[in-house]
């Protein structure tokens, strides 16, 4: 690691250093690299990688390679799984912009898939409004259940990482017992849920083929671009951005940072709970006793850190771990054993946390300063001791 | 809703005396998918079953799948939400049968079936399905583990145990693991009327280290044999069974879905788990290959209880003795011609006095 | 006491890997790498030690449970090598990378059974590690030597004062001659080990297979304990412990006959509520690593952040 004066910039030096330039141009490398590994697992596994590029294809664009079709419903689809993603994302995403790391997304998806699951039964069936006001009980249970965090947090100085863990559980167990007590419910199930509590869009429907997909997903879309505004363009954003930085100084700078948590907190359960709205109210027409974790929130860490969690770098990166998710089922058609998606994932994650480091590796090796324009901005998860 | 509940006694004979996969009549023109929930077929559970069930039908074996990956293959889907899109993902590609196991995938398949007309499936574990082209296979489980618990029973009594206590542990509570409980209980109580109980629902299907706990704590207190139908959280009572039995205690585990026995073996081949019951879903799933293949699919319910072998006990412990399976396979026997009714459900067999109050069961 | 005897026992069954797995969370964070890897570190020794046993079961004997041990602290080591690499090599963000090893152990372990066993799991092996002296698990007492040494080695020994130093004040460690990087880095594969250790421990008393559910968030509760017990191995072996007796107790409570009407749930929520309480009523002394979180040396780019 010693500091060679480099003359002139090798060849692959300005590569790797344009490479780093920005966070798109990276995050579209990794995701290269990590399917290129990921086909090379497939190979060694003996399945094929082209069946994998294959079952990506088809998930993305819905053209059948092997048999010569073209069927619409797989974009739909694609985009439905990825709408929980996209918001788990922004739910850790945003807290890790204030320096907060939140493991809870998924029981603050939980807290949200049950809230709109009793909102929907017992509410009032009016078209258009029950869902409205379906949505909005989840959002506010999940703001709830992570603002609860947040304010452990401020209160009593209790860890948001624990206190999460703990909470994805309680909130697991609690739904569970919950919904079990409803009128009418089995050990698995609730009564059905009336068609005026669903998001589905009847256009979006035919359009996409009779896919999954409705409101939902655009509710993602704007919540993407909320994420950004509230951090970008407004004074609460700031402060939440500066004390993610550096909390001691943003103290001295008048900011209160307990309350500056509470809110992220707020939000990002906010963003999880719609997560679970959008499965509660997208995928079944009933409600359903959890049996085990859907994993969105714990996906969800991983889109956001791939994400860098900014807005669009989460809504692309949820997109793409949407398509891992999506043509999953086709890859164990093709032979391709379904951890390729987790491998995949898991390598991607890694190297995008090394990204700043790659830019000062090109940095040094092109015999520049050290350090990389994209290590100007602060990572997710930055200066917090756990 | 018209559910014509079938027993299919005479196909399995069929099954029987064709012995084995007929290569003559290249059973390769039917390809198959069997779709799981994220627990996969690697647990010796009834999804397991199947997978064995469609081995044989394409005369494969577990370690040498051959034809996996063209012919056959399994699936398994990640989280409930995705079991529509993936079902859809799968019809799409026209297999001859699409195999889906559990009684959770019932709604999923009630959409997406009518979509696919020319798709035939077959669904495990569920008889409230309609449509042409829905096999439905549902099991008698109270019947497999009334011989269990009959088994276990007769074995405490040949041990000269005068008032033995028994346990049973859950995965999550629900009315498919209820028809074990009760079968176990009723197993039991006939031939120990007042035997004690106790029952324990870790909640998940898991973890292990639950069951472990418990059943340690429960053999402790003088529980003589534990059925455990709980998944993956089984495997702590059969391996606390293996440590008492290692240090030279006298009680046991009981398996379940498939044959445990080697699972159980602790030294010499000696095995903890005492026998097992045995849920045939293999029987299921090679059954409907064979109709689709021959052209007798239909879209019904078929019953699999001890009267077609679709539940059985194991008996590969050679501990249980001779007088005691063929005790069991007498009952076996009454089982079959009605003179022992075995319930499935917790209040009715409350309300008839076979089981006791207060237990973990749930009907619904 | 004949009555308590057996609840410790189980309660030591769970808490033990727990604490081992908090000790290997201790060592990375106080030399400045936040490892909330330890899930996946977990996970890939107790695969190591289920194949390893199942494989020596035969013709090792007694000893195959320990070496499989062994393996299973190798294998930690070498899924925590990427960690290190990245977070002191590269100076990655370590809480990303520790979040890509766990998504990458969960699937390189089960892509491994299916390499090597043509399934999604471990065979079934034998008899995993067997109770010993007063009915307790060797686990126990590997748990209390670990965090014996652990306190030993950070607060009596130079090197673990070193350790401490670049986990509060890598400035200071650094021109006091410690070299920062390299400390860092064995912390992380000492990390490892461990958490290897914890998983192999936990498979071997818990289960007779390694299964993709097999850790089932235990990791994540050992990171817990890591801050629950501030950072102090006595702390945090107290931490691990007070969650084994919380799990003990929900398994026992439902032999009790005032407590077995309450539903299932609310036994499986136990645990957990009481960590959380327990959490909230400590006070917060706020004695997590300076220095925990940041790479070092720190850059400073253009735009001058951190």
């Amino acid at each position: 690691m010693d500091r060679r004066a480099v003359p002139a910039k090798i060849g692959w030096a300005v590569f790797l250093e344009r490479l780093t330039a920005t966070d798109a141009r990276l995050g579209v490398a990794v995701a290269g690299l990590g399917l290129l590994a990921g086909g090379l697992v497939a190979a060694l596994a003996g399945g094929s990688p082209l069946g994998l590029f294959r079952a990506l294809l088809q998930a993305a664009t819905g053209w059948d390679a092997a048999r010569q079709v073209w069927n619409i419903r797989y974009v739909g689809e694609w985009l439905a799984v990825a709408t929980p993603l996209i918001l788990t994302g922004l739910s850790m995403g945003f807290a890790a912009r204030a320096g907060l790391f939140n493991i809870g997304a998924e029981g603050q998806y939980i807290a949200g898939l049950t809230a709109a699951q009793f909102a929907a039964l017992y509410l009032p069936p009016v078209p258009v409004l029950h869902a409205f006001l379906c949505v909005a009980a989840a959002l506010a249970a999940g703001a709830v259940w992570g603002g609860l965090a947040g304010w452990l947090k401020a209160r009593f100085g209790a860890s948001e990482v624990v206190a999460t863990i703990m909470l994805n559980y309680l909130a697991f167990y609690l739904s569970r017992w919950l919904t079990q007590a409803i009128p009418g419910a089995t050990t698995y199930r609730t009564p059905a849920i009336p068609a005026s509590a669903q998001l589905d869009a009847g256009f979006l429907k035919t359009l996409s083929g009779g896919s999954n997909l409705g409101w939902g997903f655009f509710a993602a879309l704007g919540a993407a671009l909320l994420f950004w505004w509230l951090l970008e363009r407004t004074r609460m954003g700031y402060a939440l951005r500066a004390s993610g930085l550096n909390p001691d100084a943003a103290m001295a700078g008048g900011i209160n940072p307990g309350r500056v948590g509470i809110f992220a907190m707020c939000l990002a359960g906010a963003f999880a709970g719609l997560a679970g709205a959008s499965v509660a109210l997208g995928s079944f027409n009933h409600g359903r006793v959890l049996s085990e974790f859907d994993n969105y929130g714990f996906m969800g860490i991983a889109v956001a850190l791939a994400g860098g969690a900014r807005g669009f770098g989460v809504a692309a990166a949820g997109l793409f771990f949407g398509l891992l998710a999506s043509a999953q089922t086709l890859m164990q058609g093709q032979g391709i054993p379904r951890e390729l998606a987790v491998i995949v994932s898991g390598i991607v994650v890694i190297l995008l946390s090394m990204k700043a480091g790659l830019g000062a590796l090109a940095g040094r090796l092109g015999g520049s300063a050290v350090g990389a324009p994209c290590d100007a901005r602060p990572e997710p998860g930055e200066g917090n001791g756990g | 809703m018209t559910i014509r509940t079938i027993c299919v006694f005479a196909a399995l004979m069929t099954i029987a005396s064709c012995g084995g996969p007929g290569k003559a009549d290249d059973p390769s023109d039917v390809t198959s998918r069997l779709m799981t929930d994220a627990t996969g077929i690697d647990d010796e559970s009834f999804s397991a079953a199947g997978w064995k069930g469609m081995l044989a039908y394409y005369g494969d074996s577990w370690d040498n799948p051959e034809g996996k990956g063209r012919l056959y293959d399994w699936i398994t889907v990640p989280s409930h939400d995705l079991f529509v899109p993936s079902l859809k993902q799968v019809s799409d590609q026209g297999y001859g049968l699409v195999i889906v196991s559990g009684f959770m995938w019932d709604t999923a398949l009630a959409e997406v079936a009518p979509l696919y007309p020319g798709q035939k499936y077959l669904i495990i574990d569920v008889k409230w399905l309609d449509g042409p082209n829905i096999m439905q296979a549902s099991f008698a489980e109270h019947e497999g583990s009334y011989l269990v618990g009959l088994a276990a029973a007769l074995k405490a009594r040949a041990d000269g145990i005068a008032t033995p206590r028994f346990g049973f542990i859950g995965g999550v509570p629900g009315r498919v693991i209820t028809r074990f409980e009760m079968g176990w209980i009723q197993g039991i109580r006939s031939v120990y009327p007042d035997a004690g109980f106790v029952d324990y629902y870790a909640n998940a299907w898991n973890k292990p280290e639950l069951a472990k706990a418990q059943a340690r704590a429960w053999y402790d207190s003088g529980v003589y044999a534990i059925f455990s139908a709980a998944g993956a959280t089984g495997n702590g009572t059969i391996a606390q069974a293996k440590e008492y039995r290692l240090s030279g205690r006298n009680v046991w585990a009981v398996g379940v879905d498939g044959d445990q026995h080697r699972a159980g073996v602790y030294a010499d081949g000696k095995s903890a788990v005492l026998t097992s019951m045995l849920k045939r879903v293999d029987r299921a799933t090679e059954y409907a290959l064979r109709s689709v293949r021959d052209g007798s699919f239909e879209g019904r319910v078929y019953e699999f209880g001890a009267a077609n072998g679709g539940v059985d006990f194991a008996v590969s412990n050679p501990e249980l003795g001779d007088a005691i399976v063929a005790a069991v396979n007498a009952a076996k026997a009454g089982i079959i011609d009605g003179s022992v009714v075995v319930v499935p459900g917790y209040a009715e067999a409350k309300s008839l006095g076979l089981a006791p109050d207060g237990l973990m069961a749930r009907d619904d | 006491m004949a009555e308590f005897l057996p609840f410790l026992r189980t309660l030591a069954m769970m808490a033990a890997p727990l604490a081992i797995a908090g000790m290997a969370g201790l060592v990375s964070e106080r030399s400045g790498v936040v490892n909330v890897a330890l899930e996946g570190l977990m996970g890939a020794g107790a695969f190591a030690a289920a194949a390893v046993h199942y494989a020596l079961e035969g013709p090792a004997g007694a000893a195959s449970a320990w070496l499989a041990l062994g393996a299973a602290m190798a294998f930690g080591m070498v899924f925590a090598l990427p960690h290190a690499a990245a977070t002191v090599g590269l100076g990655a963000n370590q809480v990303i990378s520790g979040m890509g090893i766990n998504l990458l152990s969960s699937g390189l372990t089960v892509f491994l059974c299916k390499a090597l066993f043509g399934m999604e799991r471990t065979p079934v092996f034998g008899l995993g590690l067997l109770p010993g002296l007063w009915g307790f698990y060797p686990t126990l007492w590997l748990a209390l030597a670990v965090v014996a040494l652990t306190w030993f080695w950070l607060y009596r020994l130079p090197s673990g004062l070193r350790l401490r130093a670049c986990g509060e004040h890598p400035e200071a460690a650094e021109s006091a001659g410690v070299p920062v990087r390299r400390v860092r880095c064995l912390a992380v594969l000492a990390s490892g080990a461990l958490a290897g250790l914890a998983g192999g421990g936990m498979v071997l008393t818990h289960t007779i297979q390694f299964t993709r559910g097999t850790i089932g968030g235990a990791g994540f509760m050992a990171l817990a304990a890591v801050s629950l017990g501030r950072w102090r191995p006595g702390g945090v072996g107290m931490a691990a412990s007070l969650f084994g007796l919380a799990v003990a107790a929900s398994v026992y409570a439902v032999n009790l006959d005032a407590l077995r009407r309450l539903p299932p749930d609310f036994f499986s929520m136990l645990p957990y509520a009481v960590s959380l309480l327990v959490l909230v009523a400590l006070p917060n002394t706020g004695s997590s690593p300076r220095a925990a979180g940041s790479a070092w040396p720190i850059r400073r780019g253009p735009g001058g952040s951190r």
